[in-house]
């Protein structure tokens, strides 16, 4: 077929018109959770982290209370050296979350403003959005917006996750179509 | 010196987004609100492959040429020709196509949009059925009942769904997604499908089977089947129901639709499935129109000519024909022998088989930046963005002409489609 198209192959990929341009594709990752965690710790019990069991470390470890390093024995003891490497790779992404655990992977969104317009708290701040219209100028107190194509997260402070009484909204992760929202917790 | 412009309207799509907010700084772009990733290429990327001079191709290579002169050659090859074919108008403004179609009356030739192998032959279903339709504002106040039918808006129209369709509050529905039903009818399982309440995996080519189904079960019918196209007939039932109940609803069909087993025949039928259905509950369909003035040439061309694309004016009135006077058939019968191209890119959207012949006679381009076409053209002449560097008026999906600004001026001594055609259309004049 390339044979036949002389005049294309000699140029050089230049801004497809298709009605797909622009959208990236990625694979989708596995949710984490605790059990994922719990299977990669020694489950001893031996309480040198200060916790009560292994159970309890993994919660605390999931909500960012304590850190991998605590649990010493998974680090000193060759057995658990295999373990140890796969689950500083598992939890890599916790280190990326803000204060109520959100993600938001740039490689993932494509900018279609769902979360802009489903988020009750950035409705409360800019009435325009919760319409589908989008906002004039970056508001201050603002959670979500689209800039350059990609959503952005301004102020999370202002999230109901973060803010009293901290309902467990999640109405962005649901309403992302690519799932480059994600809430770890 | 900066400056912020808001409600700037976005050429990405047919969604014709009228809300973005574009920072400029010393007639640059440099950052924009609410485009999606499509819209925000649109906007930030406007220089990628400029091209800035016209050019002409002589033994093999293109000689940088004035305007004047570009125009002048166009001409005489126009009015050489015994059947011009006018060729593109879905990315360009209304004004521009309402002389691009002057111009082929002028040249007693053919103009035909990307619209006759593209949404514009469910319009030609009109004349068939009745139609029923909305705009987007009624659709997000009132629908309760979205139905996406072989079209997936995440990847398509990023916006559609957050825009209008199935995220936003409207006057009528104060809770949003949570009053809204939301189902995909599709081949797979798209990203749509991802986030909406229904997803019917239907059997390729075998939507006008559902819909036959579905238009007989409307009617009182019980065929004796347990499935249809994959789908069984407790799902059918269930989907029907849903509508039947509904308030408002509004089925948005694609090109998934309109290029499987069928072709026009499925959206007639669902167009006639439609308007069966408004006997219960008010029900509307609205085509997923991609290009952004793409419905814009479909309204231009059936007031000025009286048919929506594909019109020939070889025999000095207008005459169509869809499978004689369109561009696919044209290029097959190799019936043309000089193309005007305007805000189109041939060579990236139609097979070799038949662009190859596009080699054989002359082409003029007229685009914005570089493209396989352009490359292959005999006269490459540059112009002006519409939307942003030209104003000018675009239809959206749902028939609404808005006004598009210019936020930026073109380079220097770049015009817009409308001026480029304008001075086209004097010189042959003159030349009669």
């Amino acid at each position: 077929m390339l044979e036949k198209l002389p005049y294309l192959i000699e140029l050089q990929c230049i801004k497809c018109l298709s009605e797909s341009s622009g959208v990236k594709r990625m694979s989708e990752k596995k949710r984490l959770n605790a059990m994922m965690i719990y299977k990669l710790l020694p489950q001893t019990n031996c309480r040198i982290c200060g916790e009560p069991n292994c159970m309890a470390f993994t919660v605390k470890l999931l909500n960012r209370s304590v850190e991998l390093k605590q649990c010493t024995p998974l680090f000193d003891e060759e057995q658990y050296a295999e373990k140890a490497e796969k689950l500083k790779e598992l939890i890599a992404p916790l280190e990326l979350a803000k204060e109520t655990g959100i993600i938001l992977e740039d490689e993932k969104c494509i900018g279609c403003g769902n979360c802009v317009v489903c988020c009750p708290a950035n409705a409360t701040v800019a009435p325009e959005t919760s319409g589908g219209k989008g906002i004039k100028e970056a508001h201050p107190d603002i959670i979500f917006l689209v800039e350059k194509g990609l959503a952005r997260i301004y102020k999370l402070e202002r999230c109901r996750r973060y803010e009293p009484p901290r309902t467990n909204c999640r109405v962005c992760e649901m309403m992302c179509p690519t799932k480059a929202i994600e809430i770890l917790q | 010196m900066s400056k912020e412009i808001s409600d700037v309207i976005c050429p990405g799509c047919g969604v014709l987004c009228d809300d973005i907010t574009v920072n400029l700084k010393e007639n640059v772009i440099v950052s924009n609100y609410n485009a999606c990733t499509k819209g925000n290429t649109k906007f930030l990327d406007i220089n990628a492959n400029r091209l800035l001079k016209p050019t002409i191709k002589m033994n093999g290579t293109n000689k940088e040429v004035d305007l004047d002169t570009a125009i002048s050659k166009t001409a005489e090859i126009l009015l050489n020709a015994e059947s011009p074919f006018l060729y593109g108008w879905s990315a360009t403004t209304c004004e521009a196509q309402r002389i691009g179609i002057q111009l082929a009356k002028e040249l007693k030739g053919l103009v035909d949009s990307t619209s006759s192998f593209c949404h514009g032959v469910s319009l030609s279903t009109l004349l068939e059925n009745s139609w029923s339709t909305a705009t987007l504002g009624e659709v997000m106040n009132r629908a309760d009942v979205i139905l996406y039918w072989g079209s997936n808006p995440i990847e398509s129209h990023p916006r559609h769904m957050s825009r209008y369709t199935t995220v936003p509050r409207g006057i009528f529905r104060q809770a949003g997604k949570e009053e809204r039903t939301v189902v995909v009818i599709d081949i797979r399982k798209t990203r749509t499908a991802n986030i909406t309440d229904r997803f019917l995996e239907v059997e390729p080519n075998r939507d006008f089977e559902l819909i036959s189904v579905l238009r007989s079960l409307v009617n009182g019918d019980r065929p004796d089947i347990e499935t249809v196209a994959n789908v069984t007939l407790k799902e059918v039932n269930r989907l029907l129901e849903l509508i039947k109940e509904a308030d408002f609803c509004a089925i948005f069909f694609g090109l998934g639709l309109l290029m499987s087993a069928g072709t026009y025949h499925n959206v007639s039928n669902l167009l006639s499935f439609v308007a069966e259905l408004n006997q219960f509950t008010k029900v509307v369909a609205i085509p997923m129109i991609g290009h952004y003035n793409m419905i814009g040439f479909n309204h231009v061309c059936s007031w000025l000519t009286g048919f929506p694309y594909g019109v020939d004016f070889r025999k000095e009135y207008p005459m169509f024909n869809p499978g004689e006077t369109t561009t696919v058939e044209l290029l097959q019968q190799k019936e043309i022998d000089a193309m005007l191209c305007v805000a189109a890119d041939p060579v990236s959207t139609l097979p070799y088989s038949l662009t190859s012949y596009l080699k054989e006679i002359p082409v003029i381009t007229m685009d914005r930046q570089m493209t396989p076409t352009t490359r292959i053209s005999k006269i490459v002449i540059p112009v002006a963005l519409s939307g942003i560097e030209v104003s000018g008026t675009a239809y959206r999906m749902d028939s609404v002409p808005l006004y598009m600004k210019n936020i930026i001026s073109p380079p220097d001594g770049i015009l817009s489609d409308e001026m480029i055609l304008t001075k086209l259309l004097e010189l042959v004049k003159e030349a009669k």
